[in-house]
């Protein structure tokens, strides 16, 4: 499962704990770099639930700046890494549901879920030698994004926990102040609602 | 075990929180049933495709301009802060020019003396103390009413100058729902 492994890989954890507690302190060098450590999962899950960029890096520069401005609140028993990814479902999940109100982002929603040109870099990076896999893989992608619009706001960032961040039940239910039973009725239904969507889209 | 179980089954088994046991009573129920089977099948290729979709990374710029936006709002701050000062200097200063004037212009009218001398014991005094009245009202509204039209001013301005600084320091620090 991917992504697990990128605080490992940025820095260990007594870095991490020296750079939270700087942060908390004031120091704005020490936040810069807990930014530079967690902007691509932050990112990830805002892209993930809102479907474009613009609005995915919007969410994470907020994400961020609430982080700054309630770091003194920040209970250093929990990974810091959920704390965070809880600021950024919360702030994707009202975004949604205030986005939901508004017709005129109902165009975003169509335009981010057809994924018109939005999912191209992602591998422009990633040098894939055969022009066939590109486009297997950006169809893919733009399958799975259509698939997470249809979903619920809640229901989005439980699937994203799941397969990106490889969350369990318990630990999802901490991050979006569910119930782990309600966690597990929830996945479940989405999973089954997606897997029909998907057989009927192939 | 009926579909129902089945599809719970189904669902512990890719979360790979299925024992032996029950992946066994699983492949049974599957052997049997063509409707679970495609469910399973179904489901499987969900799975799949989800577990093989990649991080989208974060556009390299991203820190800079989160970090350019904190700097930003640390400016606010200050400035809220300082606005702050300044209306508290203004309190102060305001408190410092009304006091004095305010006892200057009691002797001045000779009415301390008349209001310690402990109070309106006879008529004489009473007449006495409702004339140095009518003196000083005069001559306490003319020495205020300039430096307090000044100050109220000056209050208004700083008072409105920094409720337009906190409200723009609010709307970036409102409390978020997972604290
Ligand atoms: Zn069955």
């Amino acid at each position: 499962m991917p992504g697990i492994e990128y605080v490992g890989r940025s820095a260990d954890v007594t870095d991490e704990s020296k750079w939270i507690t700087l942060a908390q302190n004031g120091d704005q060098t020490a936040f810069s770099r807990l930014v530079g450590a967690y902007q691509t999962p932050v990112y990830n899950l805002a892209y993930r639930m809102l479907g474009n960029k613009a609005d995915a890096e919007d969410a994470t520069q907020e994400t961020f700046l609430r982080a700054y401005v309630h770091l003194r609140s920040y209970d250093s028993q929990r990974p810091f890494s959920s704390w965070l990814l809880s600021i950024a479902s919360h702030y994707c999940i009202d975004r949604l549901r205030r986005r939901r109100m508004t017709w005129l982002s109902l165009e975003d929603e169509i335009v981010a879920s057809d994924g018109t040109g939005e999912v191209t870099e992602i591998y422009l990076n990633n040098d894939v030698p055969n022009p066939e896999s590109v486009i297997a893989q950006r169809e893919q992608e733009m399958q799975i994004q259509r698939l997470l619009a249809a979903l619920s706001p809640t229901d989005r960032a439980a699937m994203t926990l799941r397969y990106w961040y490889d969350y369990s039940y318990e630990e999802i239910a901490e991050v979006l102040n569910l119930t782990v039973s309600a966690v597990k009725s929830r996945l479940h239904r989405a999973r089954r609602d997606l897997a029909h969507m998907l057989e009927e889209d192939m | 075990m009926d579909c129902r179980q089945a599809i719970e089954l189904m669902q512990d088994r890719l979360d790979g929180l299925s024992g032996t046991d029950s992946t066994l009573m699983l492949e049974e129920h599957l052997a049997g049933c063509a409707r679970c089977q495609s469910e399973w099948h179904r489901l499987q290729m969900l799975d799949r495709l989800f577990a093989s979709a990649q991080m989208v990374p974060a556009p390299p710029y991203l820190r800079v301009q989160v970090m350019a936006r904190l700097e930003q709002r640390d400016r606010t701050k200050r400035m809220a802060l300082a606005c702050a000062a300044l209306a508290l200097g203004a309190v102060t200063l305001a408190l410092l020019v009304f006091v004095p004037a305010f006892f200057t212009c009691l002797s001045t009218a000779g009415a301390t003396t008349a209001l310690l001398s402990g109070g309106p014991a006879t008529l004489g005094q009473l007449l006495n103390l409702a004339k140095t009245l009518g003196r000083i009202t005069p001559l306490v509204v003319g020495a205020l009413a300039s430096p307090v039209a000044a100050i109220s001013l000056c209050s208004v301005l700083v008072a409105l100058g920094m409720s337009r600084l906190l409200s723009g320091l609010l709307q970036l620090s409102k409390p978020n729902n997972a604290a």
